[in-house]
Order: structure tokens, then sequence, then C-alpha cells
């Protein structure tokens, strides 16, 4: 504890202070600097909150254990230059708590001096960000996907600007041409004609990708799902089995998505489980879900996803097929329909080391229902 | 025999235009932004402009205002690339309120004379 022959007398509620700082959720420690290594002589209940350490386990030693495997080297050499200056610093790192389980620590060091001017202690504060960087993370994710989806559009119309001539033009150039201009006017047809099929392409590539409408009533999902799936299954070779798994909570509904919605999520997500299976095998539709949510995992047994691709893999246009097997658009659009009903779509390890995408929906909780 | 106004950033788009509607007689005037193009209605009194929607400067969906607001053309049609992902989509069904008709791009020649017939036939 605090000298108080050491350092300046405490305001009169000494006692309300040491309360408070028992009392908060941040995390309060203190290293004594004037012994070497600069052990810790306090740290606060949230502490052990945080890190799971106990006081006794702590006390006379260097806060250097928190540290492991994937904490960054520089931002360690920086806490020492700061503390060997006598400066403030903050930061953030990968810190471990007791068992192991790395988190984020936002840090706020602060010099401590004494009546000499020297530092006699380093005050720490404290903060686990785990959450907030993630998701940080995500929405920065989320901004980039949909950037990529808007220059996509702006491609597409740019294009599309550029062969309205292409299809506009020749006609007027034949009508002004000699009767015997026989080949000419074919040339001005096929360059028309190209320019038509460039068009429809381009029409198709996109149509294909235009996600469904959400649809003004919630839905609930099992009950839409059975009858999706026999769609879906409508869709795929006979070499596929589709097999549906789980319930989800007793009529639970999901809003902002359509019936063609979830067939068109499930149609993506089950098209590449076949795919990565080499056209055979069983896909399962599992559905699951809570108080809060409903989910519905799509799991395959192929060789699961590369980690590379699957940092990209919801961007629009990124395929890890050979060219022209796939524009890479399909999860992009699962992507869209999930978050449009406010969830969210990961990728989770399924058992046997096949892919297992999970998409989570809020629950709906107002009245309407959709039949 | 109509007055039409075309008003797109994109010089192949507005050759194009102002060529087949000329072919079948119509008198065409162009613009290639929304304020040079308002200036033009505001002068010529069109019976029918075809609005690009996605323009730098002033966008599609301002310019249909205005020209709507101050009743300076007969009828409004908005154009768009078509793209489907977003944007372009998006921006031609926020202009179906705003206009009388919609166009994607590339357009076939008859079917822009056809929906000019149609609505300068109609009338205000």
């Amino acid at each position: 504890m605090l000298d108080h022959r050491t350092y300046p007398a405490m305001e009169p509620d000494a006692a309300l202070l040491a309360a408070a700082v028992e009392a908060s959720d941040v995390c309060v420690t203190i290293a004594d600097l004037t012994t070497p290594d600069g052990p810790l002589i306090f740290v606060n209940r949230a502490f052990n909150d945080m890190t799971g350490y106990e006081r006794c386990d702590v006390v006379g030693r260097n806060c250097r254990f928190l540290q492991g495997p994937d904490t960054d080297p520089e931002a360690v050499a920086a806490m020492g230059a700061a503390i060997k200056s006598g400066r403030s610093l903050r930061l953030e790192l990968i810190n471990y708590k007791k068992c192991g389980e790395p988190f984020w620590n936002s840090l706020h060091l602060s010099p401590l001096h004494g009546p000499d001017g020297a530092v006699r202690a380093y005050v720490g504060m404290q903060s686990d960000v785990t959450k907030v960087r993630a998701a940080a993370a995500a929405e920065q994710h989320r901004q980039r996907i949909e950037a990529l989806g808007r220059m996509a559009g702006g491609v597409a119309h740019e294009i599309n600007n550029l062969l309205q001539p292409l299809v506009s033009l020749p006609e007027l150039v034949a009508e002004s041409l000699p009767a015997e201009a026989v080949g000419a006017r074919e040339d001005l047809r096929v360059i028309g004609q190209s320019a038509r099929d460039a068009r429809d392409l381009v029409s198709e590539v996109l149509t294909y990708t235009r996600v469904a409408q959400t649809g003004s009533r919630p839905l609930e999902i099992e009950a839409a799902l059975s009858g999706v799936l026999e769609l879906v299954r409508r869709g795929l070779s006979g070499r596929v089995e589709i097999v549906q798994q789980g319930k989800a909570p007793e009529g639970a509904r999901v809003a902002g998505l359509s019936r063609a919605g979830l067939q068109q999520a499930l149609t993506n997500l089950i098209l590449n489980a076949a795919d990565a299976m080499g056209g055979t095998g069983c896909v399962t539709v599992r559905l699951g879900g809570d108080e809060a949510s409903v989910t519905l995992a799509v799991l395959d047994q192929g060789p699961g996803v590369d980690p590379d691709a699957a940092a990209r893999m919801f961007e629009p246009f990124f395929t890890t097929k050979a060219p022209g097997a796939g524009a890479g658009l399909g999860l992009y659009i699962v992507h869209q329909l999930v978050e449009r009903a406010g969830g969210v779509v990961t990728l989770c390890a399924a058992p046997g080391g096949g892919a297992c995408f999970e998409m989570q929906f809020p629950r709906d909780r107002s009245g309407a229902d959709q039949e | 025999m109509a007055k039409i106004l075309v008003i797109d950033d994109v010089p192949g788009v507005r050759r194009s235009i102002v060529g087949v509607l000329t072919r079948a007689g119509h008198e065409v005037e162009e613009a290639g932004d929304g304020l040079a193009g308002v200036e033009l209605a505001r002068r010529a009194r069109p019976d029918l402009a075809l609005v690009d929607m996605l323009m730098p400067e002033q966008d599609g969906l301002e310019t249909l205002d205005q020209l709507r607001q101050e009743g300076l053309c007969g009828a409004l049609v908005a154009m768009s690339g078509g793209g489907a992902l977003v944007g372009a989509q998006d921006a031609l069904a926020a202009a179906t309120h705003h206009a009388d008709a919609s166009m994607n791009k590339p357009f076939e020649n008859a079917d822009l004379l056809a929906l000019v017939s149609k609505l300068v036939k109609a009338g205000p």
C-alpha cells in the first residue's frame, strides 16, 4: 500500500478514494519504480475480473507476466522506453489472462513523481477492448465490401453507357449506305449484335446477382425452410444430398428476409458446398438459435476454406475458381442478404474439416407473420 | 415531331440519341450536365427531356425535380446504365417517382422512338 510518510498527505476522504479504485471497472495497477524490475505493488478488483489473476499471484512481480507469444515486441519496447524516460504512454497490446486466453489490453501508463522529482511509481489503467476492436474491424470489412459492390455497379453503368453508340449508330449508318453495300451493312449488323451480346452478358452477371427484395413481413424460418430446400434440390445434381437438421426456437421469425432471399442465400451456399465436395456428398443444413437469435448453418464434407481465401471470400468478384468457372459473387450475395436482415454470416470449422457457414439472424419481436 | 432535350454526360450516348431522334424527324437539343440542361430547358421548353441518373455535378434526381418544379418539360424520362448491384439500379428505382418513365441503357433505337411517341402524344 502507499506509504503515507513518503507521498503528500491524502485528502480527508482517502477511504472513499480507495473504495472508488476498488469499485471501478477499469483496472488500476501501481508499479513501484524504487525497487529493481518495477514490481506491482497494487492491483484493484477489476484487474482480477479482467485477467483472472488474484492479488497474491501478482504483487511483487513485474507486469510482463501478462505478455505472451502474440504480444507485439514493439509495443513492449515502447513501454520500456516511456518508463525509462518517465513519460506517460497510451497503447493497445495483446495480453494474456491467467487461463491463457489472449485479449486486447488498452493501457494508459502515468508516472508518479516523488518529492525529489524522480519517478517513484507508475500508475496503469487498463481495460479489455477486444470486442470494441473486433467491431471496428468488422465495420471496416463491411465498408470495404460495400465499396467494392458500388464500384462494380459503377463499372456496369459505364460499360452500358459505352455500349449505347454501338447499339444505336450502326443502324443509322446502314440507312445512309447505297443498296449495293451488302457487305458493309452486314459488318454494321455484326457490330450491333456484338454490342447487344455484351449488354446481355453484363446484365446476366449482374442480374443473377441482384439481391432479392426483403419482403414486407417477418419470415418464420423453420416453416419456410423445407419448401425452400425442395426448390434448391431441384437445381442440384442428383449426387448431392441435402439433409436438414436441428430446430429453430418455436415460431422464431426474422425480419428483413423474404422467402426468395432465403432461397437465394441457401442456393449460393449449397452450390458452393456441392462444388467443394466435387459434386457428390452430403450437405447439412442445420437450424438453431436461442432467445435472441435464429441460426442457419450449411456444412459440407469438402476440404474447408483456405485461411487466405477466408479473409476475402465475401468480397464481390473474389473467387478461388478458374476464370470462367464462377463470377465470385455467391458469398457476396449471401453477405448482403444476411446483413440486410440485421444478421451476420461467419465461417466456422465443421467437424471432419469441411466448411461450415453459419448465418445468425436477430429474432423479430413484432406481431406480424409471413405465410 | 417533338422538341426533345437530352441530358447525359457521355458524348457517345448523346450522339446516339440525337442521331436516332433527328433521323425520325424530331428536334433535339443536348446538354452534358444537369445545370446546363436546366438552363437549356428554360429557353427551349421541350416536349420531353431524357435525363441520365448518374452524372457528376448536379445529379439526375435533382435535375428531374428542378425540371418538374419549374414546369419546363412536357414529359420526363430517367435513364440509367442499369448496373444492378447497387447505385444505378437504386437510382432508377428512385427515379420512377420523379419521372414519367425510365429506360435502361443501352436501349434499342426502336424502343426509344416508341417511348417518345407514347409520352409526347399523351401530353401534359
